[in-house]
């Protein structure tokens, strides 16, 4: 497959853009997309594989467009075939063709050898990343690439994983003597349910046995039963002999007793017990009879003794009627004494208090007693006197009060007021209080404060500014007026640095050029130095010298002067000579001399300028110090230091100007200030040193003054109070004294009308308890003279009467009429009590008579019953006493009872022997003896014993047989159990099976891997051996390959025969080997018929010209045998690519 | 108007074989069936009032020797006896060898013939011949022991017989239709062979076939005959007796595109399938042919799509997976692909399959597979490899099994 043509639709910033790689011909198939950073080569990239495999769901490259609307299309070359693909964001039929009809995802998987996205990107997409990390895992067999690699070239990723599994899977199922498996677990299930089937199953012919056996068992059973029911019956028979033969005995003996009273009747129709009561109740009747008779007799008699007088039983009546009237008379005996007696001192108790109320002599006190309410009335009127009279005496005490009162206070009054007269002040002089109100003290006074701390504050402030003017010793006391101006200061300062600064330069300069000088100097006698080179001037002093020895030769012309002329000739000659060898360096030394006559003009000249500008600047300094003289300041002063004296001048002037503004400000509170003090002097003891001292002793006489004045207002108010208070209570005494007349009037009316003039106004007045005594008196005694009448009245009546029935019962008076009437009484009781005796008598008689008959009756009852029992024997007539009938009766119960007794033994031996009747039945125990019955019965019993346990025995054999039959059911437990045992075999045989399969698989496969392995690697190996080798340029002509554990390791062979592993090679080397390996796999896939095209993004980076060169011809190799792109963003690659390929690439720009 | 159910070949207490079995809720339901399909043909015989059951042989299954199959058969024998019910029972080659056979007491309204043969008369105008094997083997046809049929009466014949018999099988009682239906009989009771056939109707020549399938091999709805014999005319119905029935069935997946799709189309072959099935519950045998795209993947997740197939038959109503038989081939597109060799795994498969025909992988495979059925129970190794013949077909057919398992895991690996 190649791509003929690219088109990024929609795709990370592309819109519409495509590459067409042209149709692939017999050029190698190797393009270079360039382009600079952030063109997009990466996209491109990414928007074949993007073709190849589908868009993610998180897409990086829909930045721009939306990833719904993301579209890449690619022309593709497959089998030699021409297909139009285009890949959508869609879930379902992302792959579409040309006509926008989806196609399924095989029509372009098929064609990509099975690679998934990611082997893809490792293998043939490598940037920085994959080909570093996919190189590391191929070349460390790690990984499914490297596997791939290893292992095979393509499609066989993770099959070791995959025979892991099969043999796993196998294992399971079987393995040998493994008792885990699924066979072991199957086989051991399948012996269980064998067993049970062996344990729980009966087979037909045991079944048969079975039946066989269980009905010998149910005969053997009956044969037993038998003899034993036989051994019973005997049994039974002997015991029925033993216990009959004592009963016959006991028949005979009663049949002959009953013989003996043939005329007992056959049964008794009475109870006899019923005899021994008739008997009994006899007796007792006879008894009371006798007793009874007796009692009447004596009771008649008493009865005949008692008599009784009619005319007293009536007298009762009469003396009950006077029974109260008796009560009252025995009453008035007893109290009439008391009661005159009480009349007597009641009369001498009023006499008494008459005398206390003053009556005079004679007046009946009764008529001095009034009744209750008058004395109330009376008792009133007298309080309400008194009453009076005590309010007039309150009130005027209260008067004296009060005008005493007033008195103090008019004095106190009189006293204050004298007091404030007589203080030192005049009259009329003001106060104190006024003048601090009339200068509001209170605002005042923080306005003066602020007014002396503003001053002080200016004033300190210019005191300081004055004080900075200080100069050396100089100090100014006050601001002495400024000799210049500030501007002619600052003029000065300026024009000062400006001429100290041409000072400094001229110096410089003045320096500079002697440094020239000297060092021209210096250079000049370095040429000369030696003397090798004189100079113009030694030239000239030896040709002077020469000419001078000439001169004096020719003077002398002997050998010396010529010799001397000689010498001098000679050195100049010399300096000649040399002069002219050194022609240049004389050149220079000329020049030298020419700077150094210009370097000394040059110096001169700067001093002239130094010296300028020094006389200026000492005059500046001159006129400076004349200023600075002005004001007495100490000189030499410099101009700056003047311009900043003059700066502090103007500043101290400003603040002295702003204590007089300050000053002028608060002129007004200071004086105010000053009239306040003024206005107190006269005021105050002593004469206040400033405003806060006079203040404060203002303050202290005003409040003196308020407190005087309240002292006298108080003692007025008191005054008037007082006055008020007085004149109130003298109306109220007034009034009290109307009250009291008015009292006592109302009083003496009252005595006047209750008692007129018998009694003494004034006694009543003092007390009232005589009246009160008299009353209660009168009272007592009307009481007492009442009941004194009434006794009298009534015992006279009792005397009558009791008189009168004494005479009509011819009873004699006896001394009082009392005494008679108890007389009268006893006769009465005594009639009462005879009369009542009588009749008691009389009922006992009437009831002993009545039980007398009844006794008699019952006798007679009894007797006749006797007769009737007596009727039932034969010879009643002899049987008319009790006694003789019990005896009979008893007799004949004897008989009966025996006649029973032997019914029931005739009976029990009928049914014990089982005949029919007693003469068979002694027929059977003729001849039987118990002694004869013992020995057959203990033969018996051995007999049934054996029989016994053979029955059981036989019970238990057929039970048992039984029993085992039973088990055989029609039940499906076995048919079920057989039926698990046919599955099991089922599920054995299919896991037997299943792991023959995967055994056997997993050997075919193992095996065909290890053979296909061997196949393909040594390719693989030899294919990435050639192409390190080119890319190294023969360093690494071999590779080898390492194991480790149990994969593979490759590692590169240099020259030397030295190995390398990819981690310890260079970067570059390691690229180019996992480069190498990347085209070695192409190659492989290539040969196996797999296509791709083949990407890099810029991996040659790191790569220097030569083996750029040598990657370049590797690109195009794998561009002759598919598609090969590289995506680089670096010039010098493109050219390098054109030169080195056979063939040059062909440039994509972007 | 008279009435006879005719049966054979119950095999009573012969254990059904499926795998489907290991389910054990399957196995409650199904549980004895062969007795549950006897217990069905006697409530027929009750519910229909016939005169006679007639069972033409192998009421025993040849291995099958648990006396609880006699007491059974004793019980529900006697179920026809108190309804006057006669059983007329000829022995079958099953029978000759089972041993219940010979520990029965038989109810007194049951006549067994012996092998001499022999008639008896069920009413004034019917009469039932037989003859039962004496042996386990009859070579010989038994025909000639019948007594010839008595004039004016409708005449009732019972044979235990493979017939013609098939190539390769044994033969039973051998003898031809055409043989039968001179005999002047009027209605051949036959049995041994276990699928239903009516061979002739006059007169009348029914083989009823086996009344409940064991295993799918006999597949399939599985009947009795019911006789009515009115004025001498025999007419013959059909009466259901399977409790659980066994199938095989084929579904042509192509055009299952996706995993979701084969689903659908399973569910709704399944429906059809419960539709066909006549017993409350059916085990079936399904096989899946066609191309699928997902060829690899079906094979290699073949348990995934048994256990899925099992749910759905659930679920389509008690119908059971027997087995999932696999016979697809890989989808048109992929065809190539899958069978080439250019590919890794193609050439593994190649290479495989290579391997497998080499003599040296022969003789391991062998050893392992005798390895292996050395360590089964001894009837199930006889089973799978009776002779060295077996085993070397055996030993094929597992390689060439391991090849397609390894293969499908290895292209499931890598298409998944």
């Amino acid at each position: 497959m190649r791509l003929q043509r690219l088109d990024l639709d929609r795709f990370g910033h592309f819109t519409d853009r495509s590459f067409d790689f042209g149709t692939g011909g017999d050029r190698p198939d190797f393009h270079i997309i360039y382009g600079p950073n952030e063109a997009g080569k990466t996209t491109t990239m990414e928007a074949a594989l993007r073709l190849f495999y589908g868009f993610p769901m998180r897409e990086s490259y829909a930045f721009k467009h939306p990833r719904n609307n993301l579209q890449v299309s690619a022309t593709l070359e497959i089998d030699g075939k021409v297909r139009r693909f285009a890949r959508l964001p869609k879930r379902s039929g992302s792959l579409i063709d040309e006509s926008g009809t989806a196609l399924p995802e095989a029509a372009l998987s098929a064609h990509l050898a099975g690679l998934s996205e990611e082997d893809y990107r490792q293998l043939l997409c490598l940037d920085d990343v994959t080909i570093e990390r996919g190189g590391e895992e191929i070349a460390n067999a790690q990984g499914d690439i490297g596997r791939l690699l290893f292992s095979a070239a393509a499609g066989v990723a993770d099959l070791s994983g995959v025979l892991d599994g099969v043999r796993e899977q196998a294992d399971t199922l079987w393995k040998k003597r493994g008792r885990t498996t699924r066979i072991a677990e199957l086989k051991r299930e399948l012996a269980e349910i064998e067993s049970e089937i062996r344990d729980r199953d009966v087979t037909a012919s045991a079944w048969k046995g079975l039946k066989h056996a269980l009905s010998q068992a149910q005969h053997s059973e009956e044969e037993a039963r038998a003899i034993r029911d036989a051994l019973f019956a005997t049994k039974a028979r002997i015991e029925s002999q033993r216990r009959a033969l004592p009963l016959m005995a006991e028949i005979n003996t009663l049949e002959a007793r009953i013989e003996a009273h043939p005329d007992v009747p056959e049964q008794l129709d009475f109870d006899p017990e019923r005899l021994i009561a008739l008997r009994t109740d006899h007796g007792t009747a006879t008894a009371n009879i006798e007793r009874l008779s007796k009692e009447i007799a004596a009771l008649e008699k008493q009865v005949a003794e008692i008599t009784v007088d009619p005319k007293h039983l009536e007298l009762a009546e009469h003396l009950d009627a006077l029974h109260d009237l008796s009560i009252r008379d025995r009453g008035a005996q007893l109290d009439l004494t008391r009661r005159k007696d009480e009349l007597h001192a009641a009369e001498a108790a009023m006499i008494r208090a008459a005398q206390d109320l003053g009556a005079k002599h004679g007046v009946d006190p009764q008529s001095l007693a009034l009744s209750q309410a008058e004395i109330a009335q009376l008792e009133q009127a007298r309080d309400a006197l008194h009453d009076a009279r005590n309010s007039v005496l309150n009130e005027a005490r209260e008067l004296a009060d009060l005008a005493e009162k007033r008195d103090a206070a008019k004095e106190a009054v009189a006293t204050t007021e004298t007091a404030s007269k007589t203080a030192d002040a005049p009259i009329d002089a003001p106060r104190v209080t006024d003048i601090l109100a009339r200068f509001d003290v209170d605002r005042l006074a923080p306005a003066h404060a602020t007014a002396l701390q503003a001053i002080r504050a200016a004033e300190a402030k210019a005191r300081k500014s004055l004080s900075a003017l200080r100069m050396g010793a100089v100090t100014f006391g006050t601001l002495p007026p400024c000799p210049g101006t500030h501007a002619q200061a600052q003029l000065w300062a300026d024009r000062h640095v400006e001429l100290t600064r041409a000072v400094q330069d001229a110096r410089e300069k003045r320096a500079e050029h002697r440094e020239t000088l000297a060092a021209l100097t210096a250079r000049a006698e370095a040429l000369t130095a030696g003397g090798a080179l004189a100079s113009d001037s030694e030239e000239e002093t030896l040709f002077a010298a020469r000419e001078a020895r000439w001169a004096e030769h020719l003077s002398t012309l002997d050998a010396d002067s010529a010799r001397t002329f000689r010498e001098a000739l000679l050195q100049h000659d010399t300096a000649m000579k040399t002069r002219v060898a050194h022609a240049s360096e004389l050149g220079q030394l000329r020049q030298i001399e020419q700077d150094k006559a210009e370097a000394q003009t040059r110096v001169e000249h700067a001093e002239t300028r130094l010296k300028e500008a020094e006389a200026d600047c000492t005059a500046l300094e001159a006129t400076v110090a004349s200023a600075a003289e002005q004001v007495e300041l100490p000189t030499p002063l410099t101009p700056a230091e003047w311009l900043d004296w003059v700066d502090r001048h103007a500043t101290a002037e400003e603040d002295a100007e702003a204590v007089s503004a300050t000053q002028e400000a608060h002129r007004n509170t200071l004086e105010r200030t000053e009239r306040l003090c003024a206005a107190l002097a006269p005021l105050l003891p002593f004469d206040p040193i400033d405003l806060d001292e006079a203040m404060l002793a203002a303050r202290q006489i005003a409040e003196a003054e308020r407190h005087q004045a309240e002292t006298i207002a108080k003692a007025g108010d008191h005054l008037a109070q007082v006055q008020r208070d007085l004149d109130k209570r003298e109306a109220k005494h007034q009034a009290a004294q109307a009250a009291e007349s008015e009292a006592l009037k109302n009083w003496h009316a009252l005595i006047e009308a209750f008692l007129g003039d018998r009694v003494c106004p004034d006694t009543v007045m003092a007390s009232l308890a005589p009246l009160r005594d008299l009353r209660e008196q009168e009272k007592a005694r009307a009481t007492a003279q009442q009941r004194v009448e009434a006794m009298e009245a009534d015992q006279a009546r009792f005397a009558r009467e009791v008189t009168h029935l004494a005479q009509t019962h011819g009873l004699e008076f006896r001394d009082s009429a009392a005494e008679t009437y108890a007389a009268l009484k006893d006769l009465c009781e005594q009639a009462r009590t005879a009369h009542e005796k009588a009749e008691d008598l009389f009922d006992v008689i009437t009831r002993a008579q009545a039980q007398l008959s009844a006794n008699t009756n019952r006798l007679r009852e009894i007797d006749q019953e006797v007769a009737t029992i007596a009727a039932a024997f034969p010879d009643p007539g002899a049987l008319t006493d009790i006694d003789a009938l019990r005896l009979r009766t008893q007799q004949a119960a004897q008989v009966i009872s025996e006649r029973a007794e032997l019914a029931r033994l005739r009976q029990t031996v009928t049914t014990e022997l089982d005949v029919e009747d007693m003469d068979a039945a002694r027929t059977r125990l003729a001849n039987l003896s118990l002694a004869e019955l013992d020995a057959e019965t203990q033969s018996n019993q051995a007999d049934l014993a054996r029989a016994e346990d053979a029955l059981t025995q036989a019970i238990e054999r057929r039970s048992t047989a039984a029993e085992a039959l039973k088990q055989v059911t029609g039940d499906a437990d076995i048919a079920t159990l057989e039926e698990k045992k046919a599955t099991l075999e089922l599920e054995l045989e299919e896991a037997a099976r299943a792991h023959l399969e995967l055994s056997l698989g997993h050997y075919l496969a193992s095996d065909a891997i290890r053979r296909y392995r061997d196949s393909h690697r040594s390719g693989m190996m030899a294919a990435t051996e050639r192409c390190f080798s080119d890319l190294t340029h023969g360093t690494y002509p071999t590779l080898s390959t390492q194991p480790d554990r149990d994969a593979e390791v490759l590692m590169a062979v240099d020259t030397n025969g030295t190995s390398k592993r990819a981690s310890e090679m260079s970067k570059g080397t390691r690229f180019q080997l996992y480069l190498a390996l990347r085209a070695a796999a192409h190659e492989q896939l290539v040969a196996q018929g797999t296509c791709l095209p083949f990407f890099c993004d810029d991996i040659f980076e790191t790569f220097d010209e030569d083996r750029t060169s040598a990657a370049c011809r590797v690109m195009e190799t794998i561009g002759r045998r598919g598609q090969a792109i590289y995506l680089t963003h670096h010039r010098h690659v493109v050219d390098i690519a054109k030169k080195v390929c056979d063939t040059p690439p062909v440039v994509h720009e972007i | 108007m008279i009435k006879i159910l005719h049966t054979a070949d119950i095999h009573l207490d012969s254990p059904l074989r499926s795998l489907a079995l290991r389910d054990a809720e399957l196995r409650e339901t199904v549980m004895a069936a062969s007795r549950k399909a006897f217990s069905r043909l006697v409530d027929v015989a009750l519910s229909e009032q016939v005169s006679a059951l007639l069972i033409a042989g192998d009421l025993f299954d040849g291995k099958e020797r648990s006396a609880r199959t006699g007491a059974y058969l004793t019980s529900e024998l006697d179920r026809l006896r108190a309804a006057g019910v006669k059983v007329f029972y000829i022995k079958g080659n099953h029978d000759a060898e089972n041993p219940i056979t010979g520990s029965l007491d038989l109810p007194d309204n049951v006549h067994v013939f012996d092998a001499r043969g022999g008639k008896v008369q069920l009413t004034d105008e019917v009469w039932v011949h037989g003859v039962s094997f004496a042996q386990k083997h009859a070579p010989d046809s038994l025909l000639p022991r019948f007594q010839p049929p008595v004039a004016g009466a409708v005449n009732v014949a019972m044979l235990h017989s493979s017939l013609a018999g098939a190539e390769g099988h044994d033969v039973y009682a051998p003898c031809r239709v055409a043989d039968l239906t001179a005999m002047g009989f009027d209605y051949w009771a036959l049995g041994h062979i276990h699928k239903r056939q009516v061979h002739n109707e006059t007169p009348w020549v029914v083989m009823p076939g086996i009344p409940q399938g064991r295993d799918i091999g006999e597949a399939g709805p599985k009947s009795a005959s019911l006789l009515t014999i009115e004025s001498d005319k025999i007419t013959v119905t059909e009466v259901p007796t399977s409790v659980v029935e066994f199938l095989h069935s084929t579904l042509d997946i192509t055009g299952a595109e996706d995993d979701d799709a084969l689903r659908r189309m399973l569910r709704e072959h399944l429906s059809e399938l419960r539709l066909r099935i006549s017993t409350p519950t059916g085990v079936v045998r399904l096989t899946l042919k066609g191309h699928s795209k997902r060829y690899w993947q079906i094979l290699r997740d073949r348990d995934v799509w048994t256990e899925h197939l099992c749910d759905m038959m659930r679920a389509a109503g008690d119908l059971w997976l027997d087995k999932l038989v696999l016979d697809i081939a890989p989808h048109e597109i992929d065809a190539n692909s899958a069978t080439d060799t250019t590919g890794a795994v193609g050439e593994l498969s190649a290479t495989m399959q290579a391997i497998s025909a080499e003599p040296g992988f022969a003789s391991i495979a062998q050893e392992e597979v005798t390895a292996v059925l050395q360590d089964l129970p001894p009837a199930l190794r006889a089973r799978l490899m009776p002779d060295e013949a077996a085993r070397d077909a055996l030993t094929q057919e597992l390689a060439q099994g391991g090849v397609n398992r390894v293969l499908a895991l290895m292209k499931g690996a890598e298409n998944s």
